[in-house]
């Protein structure tokens, strides 16, 4: 007989069927011919800091290796009010920096705290480069990574471009599973990126165009998620937005599953409060394929999670339950319980309908995870199994539990800051 | 004004909507295989009732009495068969989505079966009532809405079907069968069947969820054997 479960089970299921059949159309599609911009034009690198000691020399380390000339680079360290040596350590090492080479410039700036995008907007005062970048005081971009970003400026409606982002040195299970989820977000951002669908320019090392940002007003505070604000109003301006696929920036991922929570909880409340600022963008044709798929998908995507963590939960219970009770009835003697039983099953008793459906998802989701593999230009370790395992089968679902902590959030008014 | 392509997405759908069809197909072939695995069993059934009550007329024959012991024996296998067909006709009618009037049908003939079966199991306590110190149990159940409790009341009769095995014989009827086999509605009838779930042990009626402690309380005087009867009296 046909439940309202099955009925909430097939639609999930179309939903997420119809979005992956989609991407792998995209993905067929041939790969857009990119203009590449010649010469290296100067760029303002914007180092945003808060409570960075420790963080902030390496972060400067990296810039200082990056293979692009010196003269052409102007940075811009921004301490927003730290309560640690964020500033000092910063003073002193811009100094190095400033005497061991030619830089066009290098300022370190102070400010009450006021939150990152005030930071920004007051760096970006001081920017006469036709380029800049923001570069999170976590992040280390790769020696190459600047020069490979810039390359991909040659259309002049590009407004932004993002790099790949990779986990540093992954030291536990939680890191290694982010390790994996930045990788299938690479390949799912290189898809995207043939249909102009870009939603987010994230902190470590993306690239603007510093004449449309000025000309868009800037960053704003965009409910913590400034980034993810300033690339709606790009496309919403109708410029563009690419990724550069060859350009890695490590950036250091939540060692905790609370901060992790923290972090995650943080990007999808802004993604969702920014999508709501931004409705009349939702199925509106006038923004092409990110009007009319990307936007209302990200939307859903939140939705669908919280659904399938339900019927799921709905599942597992209405499989455990009776063996529980049973259990309870052996007084929890799992042995007699297990000697008792006995195992009568027979092929027609597999629900060929639903392992047709776990074939087809887990099949699609190995072959996307063997094509971000490839274009991450990693090979697959035996000794990341087990993360990777957890990646495959309960990240989602810890996703899920951060929307269902968004949802609760946007409905009882709590304020999200950059600690929540 | 951007450029999208409105054949992607209709491929998309088309693509889709194939994939999903296969499944709804997939599904019904399963249903027609689970149908089809029935009706087989179905026949085995009524070979098995038929052979049952041919051996219990040789049984009445005193040259036969002292084969009590090798007809529970086969009777003991063929009820089991049977319950266990019973639990999965249950959960396949539950999954069913194309196949359900075909799935009514047999739970039809499984409950005409039980009744059979107990029918035999009440004459077989008369002709061999040395080797029959077994329960029978008539179990009443309806679906979610109607019966909360049904699940847990099927829970604490599995548990007394592993502990006790052949000493107890449990028949469940699902009462919504009522209306397509007279049969239930005669027994609803005769032990004055109002609620869910409701126990009927050797012809008492117990209306209302039993649990562990009532039902050893209910069984613990209903056996000869000091064996069975150290299993569930304590």
């Amino acid at each position: 007989m046909i439940g309202w479960i099955e009925i909430v089970q097939d639609i999930v299921y179309f939903f997420s069927l119809y979005y992956v059949v989609f991407w792998v159309l995209v993905l067929l599609d041939d790969e857009p011919v990119q203009k590449k911009l010649k010469g290296q034009p100067e760029v303002s690198i914007l180092i945003p800091a808060y409570n960075e000691e420790g963080n902030v020399i390496p972060t400067l380390k990296s810039v200082e290796a990056l293979d692009y000339p010196k003269n052409k680079i102007a940075v811009y360290i921004m301490d927003d009010g730290s309560t640690d040596n964020t500033y000092k350590e910063a003073l002193a090492y811009s100094k190095l920096m400033l005497k061991n080479h030619d830089y066009k410039r290098v300022v370190v700036i102070t400010q009450k705290n006021k939150g990152k995008y005030a930071a920004m907007n007051a760096a970006l005062k001081m920017v006469d480069t036709e380029f800049f970048a923001s570069l999170d005081a976590d992040s280390m971009p790769k020696k190459d990574a600047l020069k490979k970003i810039m390359e991909c400026f040659g259309d002049e409606k590009v407004a932004g471009v993002s790099p790949v982002m990779k986990v540093y040195k992954p030291s536990n299970t939680l890191q290694t599973i982010q390790y994996f989820e930045y990788l299938v977000n690479h390949f799912y951002k290189s898809v995207i990126k043939k249909l102009d669908s870009i939603h987010v320019l994230p902190g470590p090392l993306s690239v603007y165009r510093t004449a449309v940002v000025k000309k868009l007003g800037g960053f704003r505070e965009a409910h913590k998620t400034e980034d993810m604000e300033l690339a709606m109003r790009i496309q919403k301006a109708q410029y563009k937005i690419t990724q550069c696929n060859d350009a890695f920036v490590y950036t250091k991922a939540p060692y905790s599953l609370k901060s992790l929570y923290r972090q995650r909880h943080r990007w999808n409340y802004g993604t969702f409060r920014n999508l709501l600022d931004y409705k009349k963008m939702i199925f509106n044709r006038k923004y092409g394929d990110f009007g009319v798929f990307q936007l209302p998908m990200i939307m859903l995507s939140g939705l669908l999670g919280i659904i399938v963590l339900g019927l799921l939960s709905h599942a597992f219970w209405k499989g455990v339950r009776p063996f529980f009770r049973l259990l309870q009835l052996y007084n929890y003697n799992i042995i007699e319980l297990i000697r008792q039983s006995s195992m009568n099953i027979i092929w027609l008793d597999i629900d060929l309908r639903s392992l047709i459906t776990f074939m087809i998802v887990f099949g699609l989701t190995l072959m996307i995870m063997w094509l971000s593999f490839r274009l991450y230009k990693q090979k697959y370790g035996l000794k990341t199994t087990l993360p990777f395992i957890f990646y495959l089968f309960f990240y989602y679902l810890f996703l899920a539990v951060v929307w269902l902590g968004v949802f609760k959030d946007y409905i009882i008014g709590t304020k999200v800051g950059w600690r929540k | 004004m951007r450029v999208f392509q409105k054949r992607r997405y209709l491929f998309a759908f088309i693509i889709t909507a194939a994939i999903f069809f296969i499944g709804f197909f997939f599904g019904f072939l399963m249903d027609i295989q689970r149908a089809n695995y029935f009706t087989d069993m179905n026949n085995v059934e009524k070979l098995n009732i038929r052979s049952l009550e041919l051996q219990q007329q040789f049984l009445k024959d005193n040259t036969f009495k002292n084969q009590c012991s090798a007809f529970r024996f086969m009777f003991d296998k063929a009820i089991v068969e049977l319950e266990n067909n019973r639990d999965r006709l249950d959960n396949y009618n539950e999954q069913s989505k194309v196949k359900q009037a075909d799935f009514e049908l047999l739970m039809r003939e499984y409950t005409i079966s039980q009744i059979n079966f107990l029918s035999i199991a009440n004459n077989l306590k008369i002709s061999c009532a040395n080797s029959s110190d077994f329960v029978t149990v008539l179990y009443f159940y309806s679906d979610q809405a109607t019966c909360p409790s049904c699940d847990n009341q099927a829970t604490v009769l599995d548990y007394y079907k592993m502990h006790l095995k052949q000493n107890i014989l449990i028949f469940a009827i699902n009462e919504k069968l009522d209306k397509s086999e007279p049969l239930v509605a005669l027994l609803k009838n005769v032990y004055n069947i109002t609620s869910y779930p409701t126990l009927v042990v050797e012809n008492d009626v117990y209306p209302g969820y039993v649990d562990k402690n009532a039902m050893d309380k209910i069984l613990c005087d209903r056996y000869k054997a000091n064996e069975t009867r150290s299993l569930i009296c304590g």
